[in-house]
């Protein structure tokens, strides 16, 4: 480590003997370090300066980015086709209220606006007048409409397509379609049950960025995907019952004034609903276009309840179909055993009594028969207490009671069932006469379709048919035997009752001259969970209808109404509403014999 | 101490200081929207490194290099930590969590095997027998270890500038040149054994063959180079200006404040600040190997050859990857980067540079 070393004659190698390197050997660093500097200059040279113009250009401009493209949802169609809901173009227009107010004049440009769009000029000159760069003006318009203002080329103004829900039949089978909220996503019904299948998927469309995001006109890369449509779903549904149905409870809706009701139409051969409609209701397009510019849509969340699978419900006296089915069918109760009735009687230490005591102390000596045909509570109570616990429950389990029938609307509830471990007597009578038991419309109507179809349960089911955009079938719903709940006598024998019981009993209002037509009445006390008490003065009244029952009955009919302010019972206020949908329904299947269709015109 | 200090290279202070500036102040453009901190945070480091910089410049670096084989036990301890209990960040675990601070002690280790090589050699050079081919094996020894551990993390790029090291510290303490050659050919060797079994991590071969067609993988590796390219060719002669990059305000470059800091340069400031950029480092170079000439002292001259060796190939690797002449490899821009472990630790190599050039020719009283 002298310096005698680095002054050292060099070897031709360039190292000292020694192994000391000299200056020479730092200078070849040196150069390395000039050539590293060289090239990384003349690199930065040819990036900057070079091909400037190249990477500038890739700067400014083009970045293709992906943007998703709507896809039409599908349709839903009624069996025969009808469209029930559908999705047509519209167009949204927006506008840039910095750049207008540059170019335009805002006050003509309002003036104008005002005039094509559901806006005031008040209205349009505030969106105008906000500092942004973006504000819709109105969304989902004709496209007529916001073809015509975009052909007055003001600057800023511009259009936005999208799909927009339409629901031709306005309210009609509102609870069953089901509708979108203002935003365009399915909300209720069919609608949201079957919400993937009716979707189909986004497509990608090219679109073109430049370095800060901004979308270039005109660039749009050629690579995307088109949507996919989304595929349409076949009701079971009959668009123009639902129309009668939906009318006929109209009727019922303003005339007896109830605070719900509901009407139901099921094939029993089949288990196919064919019409479900339910009071309050509400217009889905009034929902679906609600937005800036449209009123808030006049639907509060109580109307939008599909009652017909939400509600559960003591039923009543609808119940003694079932009781009685189960008293033929366990062999508890012979056709003329007679069950006597004083209008009052003790069952369990607490007294029970008889609408019957009402008529003239009570309603004596009653066959099975006349039990169902006067609705009799204490001969009902009996043949309960008769057939027992463990069996009627077994019965009813059976027929479905006490579980969701899995009908594939959305909010299904079960009902419920006591278990008949827990059942004291009084329980076991009263669930004789439709109490302290809690059905579903559907889920009655399933079993009562039942019992009366030769005892063969069918699934309930509104969807038919789902259908690809092609229009080939991609899932066909074929009618499901869930099992046999009695025997086809028994069957047999019950229809004869349930026709005694409109012709000779409590169901009058619902006979049709020329028909065979079953049915039965119901009024039930409406129990509060909340305030653990009967409410006073509240009956849910329903009626069920079956026709025609001298043969296999083509369709089963189960009406409800809540507390009406006119009318009480299920014989007056739901018997009147079944009928006019059975005498459609058997005029459309020609049933009805020539001439009795101008009897019957209510 | 006065007049050590006097003797100071006050030229060296102003580039390193300089350099430090044009990292804050491409720092702040680069990450003013997103993190506020992260320029102070830079600026809180820049001051620690000026401490421990005039630590350095006390301290005799020949008492220093006594401490080397301290200092090199405890970066092969903190390797051994950080392989075993840091946490995984970025798909590697470099760190040391230490309360609010990360600390990476490869960084450390890079100045530790400096100093031992450097110890070393002088050692065998006393001996007389520098040149002989066990040398060069047993050096490389020294550095194995610790290049592996780091390895191991992964990281690819501080394994291969602590080889760099050691062959420009070999080469310069007078090792034969074919010995050398022989071990390059071996690692090069080893290298492509290493690549066919798979040992070198997917995530490590994208990044190394992707500078060769960035277009290949746009979205993916690619996206760094193609990115990077764009920016500096947008930046033209005299650049964006400050805050107004288009690829560096809108983030399309990761790790813009940190790797790749020069693009951000090149695209605010053009032809010309880039060029700035790259004088500065180049000074630092020269002022670096100028303190290697200097110094009569073996050591010393080993040191400082190390301490070169040190920035030449970060500042190469660095500003290369961003160009596209160089694989993109995480290689830190000396004191301009952003970063806590690689700007302490290149401060205390520049005081040792200072402490070196101050006692670069032996007192004599």
């Amino acid at each position: 480590m002298t310096t005698t070393h680095a002054t050292s004659p060099a070897s031709p190698s360039g190292k000292l003997t020694n192994g000391l390197p000299d200056k020479r050997f730092l200078r070849t660093t040196w150069s390395v370090i000039v050539l590293l500097a060289m090239a990384l200059t003349g690199r930065l040279i040819y990036v900057q300066v070079i091909n400037r113009a190249f990477y500038l250009e890739i700067d400014q401009r083009i970045h293709p980015v992906g943007i998703a493209q709507q896809s039409q949802p599908g349709a839903i169609l009624d069996r025969h086709g009808q469209i029930l809901a559908t999705s047509t173009m519209t167009a949204s227009v927006r506008v840039n209220p910095t750049l207008l107010r540059r170019h335009e004049n805002p006050q003509a440009v309002a003036t104008y606006l005002a005039s094509k769009l559901d806006m005031s000029e008040q209205e349009v000159l505030r969106i105008l007048d906000r500092d942004t760069n973006f504000a819709y003006l109105q969304r989902r318009i004709p496209l007529n409409i916001a073809q015509d203002i975009l052909a007055q080329q003001y600057t800023g103004i511009a259009q936005y397509l999208e799909y927009k829900r339409v629901y031709p039949h306005g309210s009609n089978g509102c609870h069953l379609i089901g509708c979108y909220s203002s935003d365009q996503r399915p909300l209720e019904g069919i609608e949201y049950w079957y919400r993937f299948v009716l979707a189909g998927q986004p497509g990608v469309a090219g679109r073109s960025v430049d370095a800060w995001g901004r979308t270039i006109i005109g660039q749009e890369a050629d690579a995307g995907l088109p949507p996919v449509l989304g595929k349409d779903v076949v009701l079971t549904v009959d668009s123009e019952l639902q129309r009668v149905v939906e009318d006929a409870l109209d009727r019922c809706w303003t005339y007896n004034r109830p605070s719900e009701a509901t009407a139901v139409v099921m094939d029993p051969r089949t288990g196919e609903i064919l019409a479900l409609a339910s009071r309050p209701n509400y217009d889905p397009n009034l929902i679906a276009s609600a937005g800036r510019g449209v009123q808030k849509a006049p639907v509060s969340p109580k109307d939008l309840r599909n009652l017909p699978v939400t509600r559960e419900y003591e039923p009543g006296s609808t119940f003694k179909v079932l009781l009685a089915a189960a008293a033929l069918e366990s062999g508890a109760v012979k056709e003329n055993d007679k069950f006597f009735c004083a209008g009052t009687t003790t069952v369990g230490g607490k007294p029970l009594r008889c609408w019957g005591r009402w008529v003239h102390k009570g309603h004596g000596n009653l066959d099975l028969a006349g039990v169902l045909a006067q609705s009799c509570n204490i001969g009902a109570a009996k043949i309960a207490m008769k057939i027992g616990a463990e069996r009627f429950h077994q019965f009813l389990r059976n027929c479905g009671i006490g579980s969701a029938t899995g009908i594939g609307l959305p909010g299904e509830v079960a009902g419920r069932l006591q278990s008949p471990q827990t059942m004291r007597i009084r329980d076991v009578a009263n669930m004789g006469f439709g109490q302290n038991v809690a059905v579903t419309d559907i889920n009655l109507l399933a079993a009562i379709s039942a019992v009366v179809n030769g005892g063969i349960l069918m699934q309930p089911y509104v969807v038919a048919q789902v259908v690809n955009p092609d229009g080939s079938v991609y899932r066909e719903v074929k009618p499901q035997v869930v099992r046999s709940v009695c025997s086809k006598q028994t069957s047999d024998k019950l229809r004869k009752l349930l026709r005694k019981v409109v012709e000779e009993g409590t169901g009058r209002q619902a006979q049709i001259p020329g028909v065979a037509v079953g049915g039965k009445t119901g009024t039930a006390q409406i129990w509060d969970p909340k305030q653990r008490k009967w409410l006073p003065d509240q009956h849910l009244v329903s009626f069920v209808l079956v026709a025609p029952v001298d043969k296999q009955p083509e369709f089963v009919i189960l009406v409800t109404a809540r507390n009406p302010q006119r009318g009480q019972h299920g014989a007056d206020v739901a018997a009147p509403v079944a009928r006019e949908i059975a005498v459609f329904m058997l005029k459309e299947r020609r049933l009805l014999p020539e001439g009795v269709a101008a009897v019957t015109g209510s | 101490m006065k007049r050590l200090l006097a003797r100071a290279d006050f030229i060296l202070l102003a580039i390193v200081i300089a350099l430090a500036i044009c990292g804050v102040v491409t720092i702040y453009s680069c990450t003013h929207q997103q993190s506020p901190h992260t320029v102070t945070l830079q600026v809180i480091w820049i001051g620690l490194g000026l401490a421990v910089m005039g630590v350095m410049m006390a301290a005799d670096y020949a008492k220093v290099a006594t401490f080397s084989l301290v200092i090199y036990g405890a970066c092969l301890a903190l390797l051994m930590v950080v392989l075993i209990v840091s946490r995984t960040i970025l798909g590697a675990s470099r760190w040391i969590p230490l309360g609010p601070l990360h600390i990476q002690p490869a960084e450390l280790t890079k100045l530790a095997i400096i100093l031992m090589l450097g110890s070393y050699l002088t050692a065998r050079r006393e001996q007389g027998n520098q040149d002989t081919f066990a040398v060069v094996a047993s050096s490389l020894g020294y550095v194995a270890l610790p290049a592996l551990l780091i390895f191991l993390q992964p990281d690819l790029g501080t394994p291969i500038v602590i080889i760099f090291i050691w062959l420009v510290m070999l080469y310069i303490g007078g090792a034969r040149l074919s010995h050398l050659g022989a071990f390059v050919f071996a690692f090069l060797m080893l290298f492509t054994v290493a690549w066919s079994l798979g040992v070198i991590r997917p995530h490590q071969k994208e990044r190394l063959t992707t500078f060769l067609h960035p277009e290949d993988d746009p979205r993916g590796s690619g996206y760094h180079l193609k990115q990077s390219l764009i920016a500096i060719g947008s930046g033209h002669l005299f650049g964006q200006g400050f805050k107004h990059g288009t690829q560096t305000q809108g983030d399309f470059i990761p790790y813009q404040q940190q790797d790749f800091v020069f693009t951000a340069v090149a695209e605010e400031w053009g032809f010309v600040g880039a060029l700035v950029l790259l004088g500065l480092l180049a000074a630092l170079l020269v002022r670096a190997l100028l303190i290697c000439m200097l110094v009569e002292d073996l050591n010393g001259r080993l040191i400082a050859a190390g301490i070169a060796a040190m920035f030449l190939i970060h500042i190469v690797a660095s500003v290369g990857m961003t160009m596209g002449l160089l694989p993109v490899k995480g290689m830190t821009l000396p004191f301009v980067s952003y970063g806590g472990s690689s700007m302490v630790v290149n401060f205390a190599a520049v005081g040792l540079l200072q402490s070196i050039y101050m006692r670069r020719q032996k007192i004599t009283f």
